[in-house]
């Protein structure tokens, strides 16, 4: 086959005609998008909050089995971090640690998973 | 196309007037579901992955600096996500490779009709390895503009000529292991 054959086939390919309801099932679905809000400051605070008790509890008050085991764990690696940076670091300083990480953790989430307006 | 009313409706937009973007739906709609056609060829799936593509455009137009042409941006991320599209599901290319061997060199004129010779050549395309697939399709779809290609592509010219060169080069081995296609070929009148 010539290369020049191949160009004109591929070069006249049909055009396609949109739809007459395309572009307004185009924008309704772009509008839905943009009603997809984000989740607002407040909620993401309440969410860290949530966080920073959910921790609480299991750090605290570890008498169900599953939290014991879970306190066990936490505690274990916080022990693992400590003997690691050979740093004697307080018990609430640890805490306060995990509880910044999961709160950072938890606003960088909602910001890269928010779909809604341009940008967000 | 005017990149300045592209230019003018993305401002809005990002400015807070969702409507605006209906400006950019309108100009672009049919190269965005030609495009997806080319892809998926099915017209229903095209504009099913046009108007996906136009949401997706929305979500980032954030990201559009101005350092090229405003459809140069369009067409590379419609490109990404129809390369997604095609990955995710199966879709009804053809098979060249598992196509029999034709001993008579006369089988298309014999069977089938031109314009459908045509089509069989442009679904071969869909059967290139992903980089040389999409190279000629995009730089057919452009028009044979190899620059735009290559900003679409987002890779050097060089490359993008490379890559069509060795595209072609599989696509004619392959419709030629298969036809006598120069002959059936030549009797398009474009």
């Amino acid at each position: 086959m010539k290369p020049d054959d191949l160009d004109k086939i591929l070069l006249s390919e049909k055009q396609i005609v949109p739809s007459r309801s395309f572009a307004e099932d185009a924008m309704a679905r772009v509008r839905a998008e943009s009603f997809r809000r984000p989740p607002s400051f407040q909620s993401i605070c309440f969410a860290a909050f949530m966080f920073v008790l959910a921790l609480a509890t299991v750090w605290i008050f570890p008498s169900r089995p599953v939290l014991r085991e879970m306190h066990i764990l936490s505690y274990s690696i916080g022990k693992w971090m400590v003997s690691v940076s050979e740093a004697a670091l307080p018990h609430s300083f640890l805490l306060s640690l995990y509880a910044l990480i999961g709160t950072l953790l938890i606003v960088w989430l909602s910001l890269r998973l928010a779909p809604g307006e341009p940008g967000r | 196309m005017d990149n300045k009313q592209d230019l003018e409706d993305v401002r809005r937009v990002l400015e807070g007037d969702r409507d605006a973007f209906e400006g950019i739906v309108h100009r672009w709609q049919g190269p965005l579901i030609n495009l997806a056609f080319r892809f998926c060829r099915d017209r229903h799936r095209a504009e099913e992955m046009a108007q996906d593509a136009f949401v997706h455009i929305y979500r980032k137009l954030d990201k559009f600096h101005g350092d090229a042409a405003f459809s140069t941006w369009m067409f590379t991320l419609a490109l990404n996500l129809y390369r997604s599209f095609i990955r995710r599901k199966v879709l009804p290319v053809e098979a060249v490779d598992d196509l029999p061997e034709i001993a008579d060199g006369s089988w298309l004129q014999q069977r089938v009709e031109q314009n459908e010779r045509e089509e069989w050549i442009r679904r071969a395309v869909l059967s290139l390895p992903p980089r040389y697939r999409d190279a000629i399709i995009i730089f057919y779809f452009r028009e044979m503009d190899l620059t735009e290609t290559a900003a679409i592509l987002g890779v050097a010219e060089g490359t993008a000529k490379a890559w069509l060169h060795r595209g072609r080069e599989l696509l004619r081995r392959k419709l030629e292991r298969l036809v006598d296609v120069p002959a059936a070929i030549g009797e398009v009148g474009v």
